[in-house]
This record gives structure tokens, C-alpha cells and sequence, in this order.
């Protein structure tokens, strides 16, 4: 009975990845989820059991010892400087959210969890920049987009919880036509109709964690998270009339002009993860978390948009041949041959009992270093990075059945987090690039809030 | 679980509704791309007269879009100045934010110049501040002086320019930094044995001063040419700087490419040399590259380090096509360079659809805007 409930749990789980959906990582990834756990420098794979297990691992859900609500703000200011100068990286910031719900399915322990991340900036953004210009690869554009997650998670027995869910978010495929007369002579008396057809599809990765509770003090963790990327492909048709003058076609020379143009780019992109994790109680109220992120940042795609066109367009003689327009040459994407990288975390928690009804105090700590997966960038690309060593620290007051219409915990966390992003020069082959030598270097502050209600 | 969820305050519940709907408002585009690297050697873009009004039907009101980089009375890519006499092949010197002085030849219309004057500029694109300071008026200079070349020497300006039949020449100023008067030094020596290829007198000089010593890059034939000297009169011969490109079937090339725009001749080099962030040192490079259907535009080579060959940017930085399709190029020639915190300022010879060629103006970075103080 014992193994078919095991087995029942199993499928369970396996189950949600149908019907579950979530949209990880960006924000979450590069800044952390939730104050608890972003100042235990995010290593806590084997350590979330709350809200912010939905990103760090869902298996955690499963030990929630009850529902719980969250809600909160975090905002993260960049400062990261190319050659001294401020490149004015945008601010990450937003509200979070997030709710678990145990209870029990077949006998067994069963948890639901939500979480959130809504910039109350922009939802996600979407850029194509030209190929060589340098930017901020990591933190200008990837962290600016919504995070949402539902994942569940079972208990099949006392010592290991399994979790998982899938990703999912909209990638972007549109066409736009453009039709009617063009006027060469004079482009606002041009008479052009426009159709556009945007369509969004989803996309899905999977997301799944275990872990194990071999002992009472100790927990083990393992987590796979799956690559994820947004995609932006568009199509744009212009099948026009150009016009010298703005006039019928009877009495000025018109040329019928054809252009097919596509372009694809991808943004956003999350490499496949592996998290191993352990989390060790030094003593009852000291929690020591240890986390090995591999991250496999080789398989990273270029954002660079690649751009197709095709005309169409034969002037008869006479036409100015100063109006004709060039075929542009097509682009040639150059691989961003990122590195996989570890990503070594640690945190620790101690828990300081503040009155014999269960008020508690904690103080955290942690930190974790990046190294920069971008590989010198001594040719057409100008992808910006530097390794990243984050500091963080952070407070939590539990306050226990304070009032006597709450008779659960009031959670109160606050976080912050401070990124050194130590000098990087990036040097050319050719003394003929446009964009030349150049000294990369930075801080990231970041800082949040949470307010928990548990019942 | 669903009483205890039900539990939870509905003032909490409308409080987080409240805030989600507080922050559901509309942002900007972002930013993160500004104050980038560049070595502000091209491309160039045209500075422009953007600036269209047009009424709206609808409200009966004026909207306007778009910016004029220049001032009234010039058109795209030439910057303002007195047209006539025609000047030409400018060299600028940087005084402040926008404070240039051009130093060019100029001369009647349709003949060759013959004189060197002084142009500034506190906006660096309208020049109303213009005196002749070099005269044409020694035997060996022959029938005709231009190419000028300026460059700050122990609190002077030092002008270098050249003669179609007596090769360089140095003056310096009376009057400073301020150039406005000159004596004349004569002609430069170049020593040493002469490439095969230096065909004709030297012309075009670009000097630039490191050291202690001097670095002169000049045309001659076909070809750009390197020499060195310890005290600007007297230079070494080191060889040839840079070649044309080799000739391309413009068949044989991929849709959209162009063939080199420089497979007839290099000319007027701009050259100046900087250090790197990286601590590496840089020769800039700008030259005119001319194609052998008679089009010229403006090509960009550099060089780590202070010997070597120059290695060429693929295309030209500053030019344009010509009717008849890709493989013909504008005229753009002569380079100057004014060179500020954040962008760079090309000044050349510019087509203008007249019958004689003005001095254009154009910026680096290309998406760089730069309002004319007018412009409302």
C-alpha cells in the first residue's frame, strides 16, 4: 500500500506539469524571490518551504506548514559604468506575491503555491539592438519582464518531497502589410493601408525539484529547471505604388515596388539550471544553507534580430536612379559562445526567540559569486559582463497570533543586497573596430520587503 | 483550508488589488544604452534640417516633428558659412564644447586654392567668423597653397599645408593659440629614400605630435605615406602608410555588398592617436578612398601601436552612393575631425548638387541628435 501511494504521489506530481503554469526566472533569477530567501543569498533549495520555494524549489512546498500569503516590493538600482560613464541601466522593481496551500491528496501531504513578480513598470520588454553596440547583456534587458508561477508539490513519504510545474509565456509572432501609393516626391501625401496580425503563442519549459530529509537537521536538494526563451518574429510585406509626384499613376511615372522583410530575434533567454543544495541546523535556531547552481549559459542565443529582406523593384527608364533603393546585404548573426558556469551560494539564519508566545527575530546573511559567463569580446559583438559577487543581508520578524482575529504568524522580512561587479576590460582584435577598447564595472544595490500572513 | 482562506481579511485582499492596479501604468521605452564605448571614428551621419511642421486638420493646430541640427539657411549636411569664395579640405582644432576653428584652402570658384583662411565657430556648425591668414606669396609654393593642416605646438598653432609642385610647407602662428596670423617656416625636408610609389610632391600632411616627435602622414600618387621628424621640419621617410584596395568584380560580390570604395587611390589622411581604456595606444586614421568610376567617400583604417601596417574598416564611414547604383560612391573627401567628450564631428568636402563641392558636416556616433540651439 505503502509503494502504490508512493507511486500515486508520483503521478500526481507528475500530473501538474499538464496542467500547472509558470513563468520563472528574469527578475527572480538575477535579484532573488522573496526578502527570506534573496538575503540568504538564494541558498535555499533545500531550505523554502514558503512562498519563495515556487522559484528556489517547488519540492519545498510540500513541508508548508500551513497557508500562507505574501506580498511585497523589492526594487534593484544598477550602476554600471563603461568606461566610467553611467550607462543607465533601467531599475528592476515591482510588487511580489505569492500564496501556498497545503493539505493533503490520497493521504498524502499536497501543497499548492503561486508566486509573483508584476514590474509596475512595464510587463516585459523587448529589444533588438544593433549587433555591435554594446550593452548590459545580463541585467539591461533579461530582468525586465513578468514572473509568474503555480507549481504543486507532494510528500510521497516522510523524507522526500517531490515538486515541479511548467513555464509558460507568450513569444510574439506578427505580420505587417503594408499597401497603397507611395509618393517619392513627397512622403506625406503618400496613401498607404496598414494590416497588422499579431499572434502570441506559449511556450513551456519544466521546472522540478526534490528533496530529501535524511535526518531531522539536514535536508538535501536537487533542481532542474528547463531553457526557456521568448521569441520575436516578425514579417512585414510593403507592396506599393512609388510615385515621383503625388498624382495618378496617368500622369506622373508609378513603379510597382515589392518588399518582403523578416526579422527573428530572441530575448529573455533563461539557460537549462541544475541546483544541488543542502541545508544544515547548526543548532535549533541556526540554519547553515548551501547551494551549486550549474548553469548552462553555452547554450545562450544571440538577441540580435536576424534580418531577411527580398525586393522587387524595376524602374523603367527615365525613373531617377538616385530614388532607386539598395538591396541591403543580409545580416549575419555571430554567436554569443557564452560558458557554462557553477554559481557557488551560501546563507545562514539564525532565529532569536523574542517572548515565550512565539515571537521570534531573524537575522540572515548570504552570499554567492557569478562568474561571467560572456567570453572576451574581441570581434563584431559587444556583450557586457563582469563577474558578480553579491552580498546580502536581512532581517525577519515573526510575530505569533498577535491579534485575536489572526490566530496564525505575521511574517515581517526585509532584505538587501548589494552586487560588486569588480573591473573587466574588454579588448579588439582590430584597431579598426568601431567600438574599440573599453573598462566594464558596476554595483547593483537591491532591496525589498515582505509582509507574510501565515494561518 | 478553504474556511481559513476565506478567513484571510478582505481589507488585505482589496489592499493588494489596490496596489496591483496602482501599478498597472504605462512606461517609457527604458534606457540602459547610453554613454557607450566608441572610438568616434564613423560611421558618420549627415547632420540634418529634420524639422517638418505640419497643421492638423482636425484641431487647426501646428505640430512639428523631427529636429534641425543646422541653422536656417543651409541644407542637409553642410554646415554654414560664406560660400564664396569656394574653401576647401578643412582641418579643425577644438577649443571648448562645440568651439571649432576649420583652417581650409580657398580660392576663386572654379580655379585651385590660394590661400589658407580661418573659420570659428562656437556651435561648430555655423562659421560667420572667417579671415584669410595665409596668403600664397612665395616662389617655391608655386601657383597654389591648400590641404592645411593645424595642430597646437608649445602654445602655437603650427599649420602644415601643401603645394602641388613644392610639397609641404610649416608655418606657425603670431598670435598663439589664436591662428589668426602666421610666419612661414618654408618648406619641410623629407629624407630618406622615397618609395617607388611617392610618384609626385608630397601633399595633404597630417601631422600628429607624441613625445617629442613628430608624425607625418602624407599623399602622394596613389598612396599615403609615413614619415617621422624631431623638430617638424626635418622628417624621416618610414614608407607607405596605406594602399588602395584591391580591385572586386562587383559580380562576384553577395547582394547588398558594395565593392571597395578605395581600389583607386588613398588620400588626405586625418590622423591622430589616442590611448585606449585598456592602456593600448591607437592611431586613428581617416582618409579619402576614391573608386575607379570616379567616386570618392571617406574610408577609417587604425593601428595598435606606433609602427605597423594599418588595417581598414570594411566600407566606407562617410558617403554615399551615386545615381546609377552600388557601384558608384558620392564625392566625400578631405576629412577633419572634431573630436568632443561624446561624439565627433567629420568635416569634408560634400557634394551639393552645385558645381562646386561645400564643406559638409557629419556626426559620430550616428544615433546621436544634436539640435541646433534654435531649433525650438
Amino acid at each position: 500500500m505503502r509503494a502504490l501511494a508512493t507511486l500515486a504521489g508520483v503521478a500526481t506530481a507528475v500530473s501538474t506539469l499538464a496542467i500547472s503554469t509558470a513563468a520563472l526566472a528574469g527578475p527572480a533569477e538575477t535579484y532573488g524571490f522573496l526578502s527570506r530567501s534573496t538575503a540568504m543569498g538564494g541558498a535555499v533549495s533545500a531550505d523554502a518551504t514558503d512562498v519563495s520555494a515556487n522559484f528556489y524549489n517547488p519540492a519545498g512546498l510540500a513541508s508548508a506548514p500551513g497557508v500562507r500569503i505574501d506580498i511585497g516590493y523589492m526594487r534593484a538600482n544598477a550602476s554600471l559604468r563603461m568606461n566610467g560613464k553611467d550607462n543607465a541601466v533601467d531599475a528592476v522593481h515591482g510588487l511580489v506575491f505569492g500564496l501556498v496551500a497545503p493539505g493533503k491528496l490520497l493521504g498524502m501531504p499536497f501543497a499548492f503555491g503561486v508566486a509573483l513578480h508584476l514590474p509596475d513598470d512595464r510587463v516585459f520588454r523587448v529589444r533588438a539592438l544593433d549587433q555591435q553596440q554594446p550593452r548590459w547583456e545580463i541585467y539591461d534587458n533579461r530582468p525586465q519582464r513578468l514572473f509568474f508561477g503555480a507549481h504543486l508539490a507532494i510528500q510521497p513519504v516522510k523524507w522526500l518531497e517531490i515538486g515541479g510545474g511548467l513555464v509558460f509565456l507568450a513569444a510574439t509572432r506578427a505580420r505587417l502589410d503594408i499597401t497603397g501609393d507611395l509618393s517619392l516626391s513627397d512622403a506625406a501625401t503618400s496613401r498607404l493601408r496598414h494590416e497588422v496580425d499579431a499572434d502570441l503563442t506559449s511556450i513551456r519549459y519544466p521546472q522540478l525539484g526534490l528533496r530529501l530529509k535524511p535526518t531531522d537537521r539536514l535536508r538535501l536538494s536537487a533542481v532542474y529547471r528547463g531553457e526557456f526563451q521568448l521569441t520575436l518574429d516578425i514579417e512585414a510585406r510593403l507592396a506599393v505604388q512609388a510615385k515621383l509626384r503625388d498624382s495618378s499613376c496617368a500622369t506622373t511615372l508609378c513603379v510597382p515596388f515589392f518588399t518582403y522583410l523578416t526579422t527573428s530575434s530572441v530575448n529573455a533567454f533563461l539557460p537549462r539550471q541544475v541546483v544541488l543544495g543542502g541545508s544544515y541546523d547548526l543548532t535549533p535556531d541556526v540554519t547553515l544553507d548551501a547551494d551549486v547552481t550549474w548553469i548552462q549559459w553555452s547554450s545562450y542565443k544571440s538577441p540580435m534580430s536576424a534580418v531577411t529582406a527580398q525586393t522587387k523593384f524595376d524602374p523603367p527608364p527615365g525613373f531617377p536612379a538616385s530614388l532607386t533603393p539598395e538591396k541591403p546585404a543580409p545580416t549575419v548573426v555571430l554567436p554569443p559562445n557564452f560558458q557554462n558556469r557553477v554559481v557557488p551560494r551560501i546563507g545562514v539564519e539564525a532565529r532569536l526567540p523574542l517572548s515565550p508566545k512565539g515571537h521570534s527575530l531573524a537575522l540572515r546573511g548570504g552570499y554567492f559569486y557569478e562568474r561571467s559567463p560572456v567570453p572576451p569580446q574581441s570581434g563584431g559583438t559587444n556583450f557586457v559582463d563582469a563577474d558578480r559577487h553579491a552580498f546580502s543581508v536581512g532581517t525577519g520578524l515573526k510575530l505569533h497570533a498577535p491579534f485575536t482575529e489572526m490566530p496564525g504568524d505575521i511574517h515581517f522580512d526585509l532584505h538587501a543586497q548589494w552586487s560588486y561587479l569588480p573591473e573587466r576590460v574588454f579588448t579588439k582584435d582590430s584597431p579598426a573596430d568601431p567600438i574599440g577598447d573599453y573598462r566594464a564595472s558596476g554595483q547593483i544595490w537591491s532591496f525589498g520587503t515582505t509582509l507574510g500572513l501565515a494561518f | 483550508m478553504a474556511g481559513v482562506l476565506m478567513a484571510v481579511p478582505s481589507r488585505i485582499a482589496l489592499l493588494g488589488c489596490a496596489l496591483l492596479c496602482a501599478c498597472a501604468t504605462l512606461a517609457d521605452a527604458g534606457r540602459g544604452d547610453v554613454d557607450l564605448p566608441n572610438v568616434f571614428s564613423g560611421p558618420f551621419r549627415t547632420l540634418k534640417r529634420a524639422r517638418r511642421c505640419y497643421d492638423d486638420p482636425t484641431t487647426g493646430q501646428q505640430f512639428c516633428v523631427g529636429d534641425d541640427e543646422l541653422p536656417e539657411g543651409t541644407q542637409n549636411g553642410i554646415a554654414k558659412y560664406p560660400g564664396l569664395p569656394p574653401s576647401r579640405s578643412p582641418s579643425a582644432l577644438v577649443r571648448g564644447p562645440l568651439h571649432v576653428i576649420l583652417f581650409v584652402g580657398r580660392g576663386k570658384e572654379g580655379s585651385a586654392t590660394d590661400r589658407i583662411a580661418r573659420l570659428e565657430s562656437k556651435d561648430a556648425r555655423k562659421f560667420d567668423d572667417v579671415v584669410d591668414v595665409l596668403p600664397l606669396d612665395r616662389p617655391d609654393e608655386g601657383a597654389s597653397i591648400g590641404d592645411p593642416w593645424a595642430l597646437d605646438v608649445d602654445g602655437k598653432v603650427t599649420l602644415y599645408y601643401s603645394s602641388p609642385t613644392g610639397g609641404i610647407f610649416r608655418a606657425r602662428a603670431r598670435d598663439g593659440l589664436v591662428g589668426s596670423s602666421f610666419d612661414k617656416d618654408g618648406p619641410i625636408a623629407l629624407e630618406g629614400a622615397a618609395s617607388p610609389l611617392e610618384t609626385e610632391p608630397a601633399r595633404a600632411p597630417s601631422v600628429m605630435l607624441f613625445g617629442g616627435r613628430y608624425r607625418l602622414f602624407y599623399a602622394s600618387g596613389t598612396h599615403l605615406f609615413e614619415a617621422e621628424s624631431t623638430d617638424g621640419l626635418r622628417f624621416r621617410r618610414l614608407g607607405v602608410a596605406l594602399a588602395p584596395s584591391a580591385s572586386v568584380d562587383p559580380a562576384t560580390l553577395p547582394e547588398g555588398v558594395r565593392p571597395p570604395f578605395d581600389d583607386a587611390s588613398v588620400d588626405d589622411p586625418c590622423v591622430d592617436r589616442i590611448l585606449t581604456p585598456a592602456g593600448r595606444v591607437l592611431v586613428r586614421l581617416l582618409y579619402t578612398g576614391r573608386d575607379k568610376s570616379g567616386g570618392s567617400s571617406i574610408g577609417y583604417a587604425g593601428r595598435f601601436g606606433d609602427e605597423g601596417a594599418f588595417e581598414k574598416r570594411a566600407g566606407f564611414v562617410y558617403g554615399g552612393k551615386l545615381p546609377g547604383g552600388l557601384t558608384k560612391n558620392s564625392h566625400a573627401n578631405a576629412p577633419a575631425v572634431a573630436r568632443f567628450d561624446d561624439f565627433a564631428l567629420l568635416y569634408a568636402n560634400q557634394d551639393t548638387g552645385e558645381s562646386i563641392q561645400r564643406l559638409g558636416v557629419a556626426i559620430s556616433p550616428q544615433t546621436i541628435s544634436l539640435p541646433y540651439p534654435e531649433s525650438p
